[in-house]
C-alpha cells in the first residue's frame, strides 16, 4: 500500500515536471533520403549570379545587390533553389559559370569562366536546346546586329552536359536536381512571330518540341546517369505575368498555347519516370494570380522594380538583374508577386519554394 | 516497467483474497493503469497564406494513467484522472495530405469529474456515469522541417506553432469490478467536446475540432 502511494506521488510529480518543460521548438534542416548536394538547371528563375560580374557586380556593390533576377540584396538566398538548399540542408551552391559580353556602351562584362565545385548551371535567358537565348551575345553579330547585355544563355542541354563533364559522367544519386526552363523559348518564338518570320502555329510547334526535348534530356542526361531525386517544375503561367497581361488578347492566347503545349510534351516525356517529380507550377501560379489573397499576395500586376541603371529609356522600369531596395517603387512591396515583367519577387520565390517543398514532402524526400 | 507494474498489481489482487467490498461514503480510492486519447479530428482550413483546404490530422496516444476517487456519498463521487503526458503527432491533410509529420505536441488533459455510481456500495460490479470540466493543456509543440519548408520558413527563422490550451466539457461511462475489499479493476470511456485553434508563428490560424475519446483501464486500491 505504501508502494502504491509512492507510485502515485511519483506519477503526479512526473506530470508536473513534464508540464513545466513547455515551449515551442522547431527541428533543424533535414531530408529523408540522404540528399547531400544540389544541382540546378534552367534559366533566370533559378540563376543565382551567372551575370554578377563586371558592371552588374559593380552596380550591385554600389546600390545594394545585383545578379539575381528578383529584388536583390547584398546577401543572397532569395531564389527558390537557395531556400530549398538551406532546408535540406546542402552546401550553398554557386553559379557553375560566370561571365557576360555586353556590347552596350558603358557596360563592362567578363569572360565566361567555369567555376569548380559550383553546381547551379541556370543562366538568365537560357532556352532548352537553342543557344540563341534572350539577350544572348550571339544576337550581337550579323545578321541580327543587336545591342544587348550579352548573356551567355547556355541552353539546358549544354548545362546538363557540362555537369556530366564536371562530375565524371554520372550522378551519385544523393543530389537533388532541379529543372525549370522553357519560358525563353516562348519569348524568342513569340518575337519571331512578331517579326513576321514564322506563323503562330509554327511557334507553338517549336515550343512543344522544346518541351519534349527537355523531357528527353532529363531522362537521358540526368535520370539515366544515376540521379534519384529530380524535381522538374513546368513552365509557369507566362500569360499571367505583367508581360502577358499587357499583350493583346490574341497574342496572349498564343503565349498560353505555347506554354501549355510545352508543358504537355514535358509531362508526356516524364510520365512514370522513376525519381522524377513534375511540379505543375503552371496551375499553381494560375491559382495564385486568380486568388492572390489566399497566398497573401497584395499585388499581382505591378512590377516592384523601378527605373535603374539598365532602364531603356532611363525612366522606364529596369531589369530585375540590378533591382534592389534602392530602386524599387515606393510603398509596402513585401507581398507583391513580380519584380519585373516576368520575374518573381523574393516572396514569389518563397511561394515557389513552398510549392516545391510540398511535392518533395509528398514524395517522401523532405 | 509499465507492464511489470500492472502485472504485479493484478497478482497482488488475486492473492489478497476476498472480503466485504465497499465504495461507501468517505472512501478514498487510487488506481494505476493505462490511458489512451483518441482525437476525433475535424480540421478547419489553415487561414491564408496557405493552399486552399490545408488541414491537419492528429494521432492518438497511450500513456501511463490512473486517478484518485473520493466517495462523497455511497453513490456520488469526485474523480481526478491522472496520466503522464501524451504525445500527439500532427500530420498534413487536405491540400497537404501525404507530406507526413508536420509537428508534435505534448498534451496533459486535467479533468475533475462528478460521478454517480450505480448499485449498492458493497456490490462487486458498479457501473458509473460522470461529467466534468477538462483543462486541455498543450505544450512542447515542436515543428518539423517539413512544416518549416511548407510555410516558407528558413533555418534561421523557423516556423513554430502553438496549440491553444482550453477548458472543455467531458462525460464518461465506466465500471468498477471489485476483486475483494481492497482491490478493484476500473474501466472507463470518456468524451470531451474540445475545439481550439492552432496558431503558426507565421501568423496563420487553424481551427480544429479534436473531440477526443479517452479510454482508460486501471487497477485500483481502496484505502
Amino acid at each position: 500500500m505504501k508502494d502504491i502511494r509512492w507510485k502515485l506521488a511519483a506519477l503526479a510529480a512526473a506530470a508536473i515536471v513534464a508540464a513545466c518543460g513547455g515551449g515551442e521548438t522547431a527541428d533543424g534542416p533535414s531530408n529523408k533520403v540522404g540528399i547531400n548536394a544540389m544541382v540546378t538547371f534552367g534559366d533566370s528563375l533559378s540563376d543565382i549570379g551567372s551575370y554578377n560580374v563586371g558592371s552588374i557586380a559593380g552596380l550591385g556593390q554600389a546600390t545594394g545587390g545585383a545578379g539575381r533576377f528578383t529584388v536583390n540584396a547584398t546577401t543572397g538566398g532569395q531564389i527558390w533553389t537557395e531556400r530549398i538548399a538551406a532546408l535540406l540542408p546542402v552546401p550553398t551552391t554557386c553559379s557553375a559559370q560566370t561571365g557576360m559580353y555586353p556590347n552596350i556602351p558603358g557596360l563592362v562584362g567578363a569572360p565566361a569562366t567555369a567555376k569548380a565545385n559550383c553546381f547551379n548551371y541556370a543562366q538568365g535567358g537560357s532556352r532548352v536546346t537553342s543557344p540563341l537565348g534572350i539577350q544572348s551575345y550571339l544576337w550581337q553579330g550579323a545578321p541580327f546586329n543587336q545591342y544587348n547585355l550579352g548573356f551567355t544563355t547556355k541552353p539546358v542541354k549544354d548545362q546538363m552536359s557540362a555537369h556530366l563533364t564536371a562530375s565524371g559522367g554520372s550522378y551519385t544519386g544523393k543530389e537533388l536536381v532541379t529543372v525549370l526552363a522553357g519560358a525563353n523559348d516562348v519569348f524568342v518564338e513569340l518575337g519571331s512571330v512578331a517579326a513576321g518570320a514564322q506563323t503562330p502555329q509554327a511557334a507553338v510547334t517549336n515550343v512543344a518540341t522544346a518541351g519534349a526535348e527537355l523531357g528527353a534530356y532529363i531522362k537521358s542526361m540526368v535520370v539515366a546517369k544515376g540521379a534519384k531525386q529530380v524535381l522538374v517544375v513546368n513552365m509557369p503561367y507566362v500569360a499571367g505575368t505583367p508581360f502577358g497581361q499587357h499583350l493583346d488578347a490574341q497574342t496572349r492566347g498564343l503565349v498560353d498555347a505555347m506554354t501549355t503545349a510545352f508543358n504537355a510534351q514535358l509531362a508526356a516525356q516524364l510520365a512514370g519516370v522513376s525519381g522524377v517529380i513534375l511540379g505543375d507550377f503552371y496551375s499553381e501560379f494560375k491559382a495564385m494570380v486568380s486568388d492572390p489573397a489566399q497566398y497573401a499576395l497584395t499585388n499581382v500586376t505591378t512590377p516592384v522594380c523601378g527605373p535603374n541603371a539598365l532602364s531603356n529609356p532611363a525612366d522606364a522600369p529596369g531589369s530585375s538583374l540590378v533591382c534592389n531596395a534602392s530602386n524599387v517603387i515606393k510603398g509596402d512591396i513585401s507581398h507583391y508577386a513580380f519584380a519585373d515583367d516576368v520575374h518573381p519577387t523574393p516572396y514569389g520565390h518563397q511561394l515557389l519554394s513552398q510549392f516545391a517543398s510540398r511535392l518533395m514532402a509528398q514524395a517522401g524526400w523532405l | 516497467m509499465k507492464q511489470t507494474l500492472k502485472l504485479s498489481l493484478v497478482a497482488l489482487a488475486l492473492v489478497a483474497g476476498s472480503a466485504a467490498q465497499a465504495q461507501s461514503a468517505g472512501t478514498w480510492m487510487a488506481r494505476v493503469g493505462a490511458t489512451g486519447i483518441y482525437p476525433q479530428v475535424s480540421s478547419g482550413d489553415l487561414s491564408p497564406p496557405a493552399w486552399p483546404n490545408t488541414q491537419t490530422d492528429v494521432s492518438s496516444d497511450w500513456s501511463l494513467g490512473g486517478g484518485i476517487t473520493y466517495m462523497i456519498t455511497d453513490n456520488w463521487s469526485v474523480d481526478l484522472p491522472l496520466a503522464l503526458p501524451f504525445t500527439h503527432t500532427l500530420t498534413g491533410a487536405g491540400a497537404i495530405a501525404g507530406v507526413g509529420t508536420i509537428g508534435t505536441t505534448k498534451a496533459l488533459p486535467a479533468t475533475l469529474f462528478a460521478q454517480y455510481r450505480f448499485g449498492d456500495a458493497k456490490a462487486a460490479f458498479r457501473p458509473y456515469l460522470g461529467a466534468g470540466l477538462t483543462y486541455a493543456y498543450f505544450y512542447d509543440e515542436n515543428a518539423t522541417n517539413t512544416l518549416n519548408a511548407l510555410s516558407g520558413g528558413t533555418p534561421s527563422n523557423p516556423t513554430t506553432f502553438s496549440i491553444e490550451s482550453k477548458f472543455a466539457l467531458s462525460v464518461q461511462a465506466g465500471a468498477t469490478y471489485s476483486f475483494n475489499e481492497r482491490w478493484f479493476l476500473d474501466g472507463v470511456v470518456g468524451y470531451t467536446w474540445l475545439k481550439n485553434t492552432t496558431t503558426l508563428s507565421t501568423g496563420q490560424t487553424q481551427p480544429m475540432t479534436l473531440n477526443p475519446v479517452s479510454v482508460a483501464i486501471a487497477v485500483g486500491y481502496r484505502f
